[in-house]
């Protein structure tokens, strides 16, 4: 089902929170991530002839969007693979860096944990966040980023296990987990 | 080591919780959203100065008055089985309705009073996150946008075997409830409405859950007043401020 102009705005403007977030996870930066949001859609409005409602819905579609963007313009900038394997990326190191933070109140815990997840590559917490924050299903994890369901899966395994190893330290000392 | 099942499970709602309060707060700026909006605006204000092209000569008008018929045709059965079977339309779970409908008349019909102790009937705020908080999920609180109603009060009852957000509203001899549930994974985003015995029922689902109002029975909310009630209350659903990571912390360790 093709939509008209007015429903294809309405629809698209509903995921502007959305896209703004995996932005902000793809590019570790406010500024970079407007500019993604603005591309994409600029894109998405283009590309709005082929779109059609009854596939996935919008969502998938314009992650699809963003995520092929952000990674052809990865590819260019830097002369890197367009996604990378997952062995790969389990061998990769930390995206960002885990500043010092204090770590005795709650709030400390919290950043560490915001820290660990910022610290994933790129390509787990993608899947992260559209499975825990945006409630996708695996298959339109799957289509929106081109991979096989099974590589859903094992990212989002692979990004529990990597967060899991970050905190582990920390937990021991603040005493939250018995050694 | 690679877990056994990692290609055809997985759910983890303690990683799910720590993702969301890390991500969730992240939003577009107004800016951004204006920006945006005016960028589609001119893209549909180019569509409508296009010349237009006469009605029969537009491609696969055969196709839509095909479909025309078929909806026409579905309408007709759909309008024909209400008017028998008592349920009206559409996506809403039958179980989930039943539930709604039964938890709606087994607590609006006398049964304690819903106040959570402590928590003043007037303080909504308290009321939404205290319910939030022993859910550890969002909920569906707000006073009611239309003058009239007052609030019984609010608690977790189960629908079916679900725990819910429970909120009773009181206008004359009429009752509102609104239940707010975690979404399954079946369920679609959108809107619900339908009619259950006599009981409108509207509801809605989006990332933050499943929410939806029923109307008392007797005597009955129409349909439509219920679900404008809903379009007003939508935007009121809020999350528990009370969140504990050192609880989630170490279960993600685990």
């Amino acid at each position: 089902m093709s939509l008209t102009a007015k429903d294809f705005e309405k629809l698209a403007l509903e995921q502007t929170d959305l896209l703004y977030r995996l932005a902000r996870r793809l590019t570790h930066n406010a500024l970079a991530a407007e500019d993604l949001v603005q591309e994409t859609f600029l894109r998405a409005i283009k590309a709005r002839n082929t779109f059609r409602l009854e596939q996935y819905g919008i969502k998938p579609w314009l992650v699809r969007i963003m995520h092929n963007l952000h990674f052809s313009r990865s590819d260019r900038e830097k002369k890197q693979p367009k996604a990378w394997e997952d062995a790969a990326l389990e061998s990769a190191g930390p995206t960002a860096t885990i500043s010092p933070i204090d770590l005795r109140s709650f709030d400390a815990m919290d950043e560490r944990v915001v820290h660990a997840l910022e610290a994933l590559p790129t390509e787990y917490k993608e899947v992260l966040m559209l499975w825990a924050v945006e409630e996708f299903s695996y298959k339109e994890i799957a289509h929106a980023l081109d991979v096989p369901i099974g590589t859903v899966m094992s990212r989002l395994h692979r990004a529990r296990q990597r967060l899991s190893e970050q905190l582990k330290d920390f937990a021991k000392e603040e005493g939250i987990v018995r050694e | 080591m690679t877990p056994p099942d990692e290609h055809t499970s997985f759910d983890d709602p303690t990683l799910k919780q720590l993702c969301c309060h890390a991500w969730r707060k992240d939003c577009a700026s107004k800016e951004l959203h204006a920006k945006l909006a005016a960028a589609l605006f001119d893209e549909s204000a180019g569509d409508t100065i296009r010349p237009p092209v006469a009605f029969w000569q537009r491609p696969f008008v055969g196709v839509a008055a095909a479909a025309v018929v078929l909806i026409v045709s579905g309408v007709a059965i759909l309008q024909y089985h209400s008017s028998n079977g008592n349920v009206v339309a559409t996506a809403v779970d039958a179980q989930l309705a039943a539930d709604l409908v039964s938890r709606h008349d087994s607590c609006c019909n006398g049964h304690g009073n819903h106040q959570l102790p402590g928590i003043a009937l007037n303080d909504m705020n308290k009321l939404g996150q205290a319910l939030s908080t022993n859910l550890h999920r969002p909920v569906l609180v707000s006073a009611m946008p239309e003058m009239g109603w007052s609030l019984r009060g609010g608690e977790v009852c189960p629908v079916g075997k679900t725990p819910s957000a429970h909120v009773i509203f009181d206008h004359g001899g009429e009752s509102v409830s609104v239940f707010s549930l975690p979404r399954t994974p079946d369920e679609h985003d959108g809107r619900y409405q339908m009619t259950l015995n006599n009981h409108a029922i509207a509801g809605f689902v989006d990332s933050r859950g499943t929410f939806f109002l029923v109307g008392s029975g007797e005597p009955a909310i129409t349909p439509e007043h219920l679900a404008a009630l809903r379009d007003q209350m939508q935007s009121n659903v809020v999350m528990n401020a009370d969140y504990a990571p050192r609880e989630s912390f170490a279960e993600l360790l685990h």
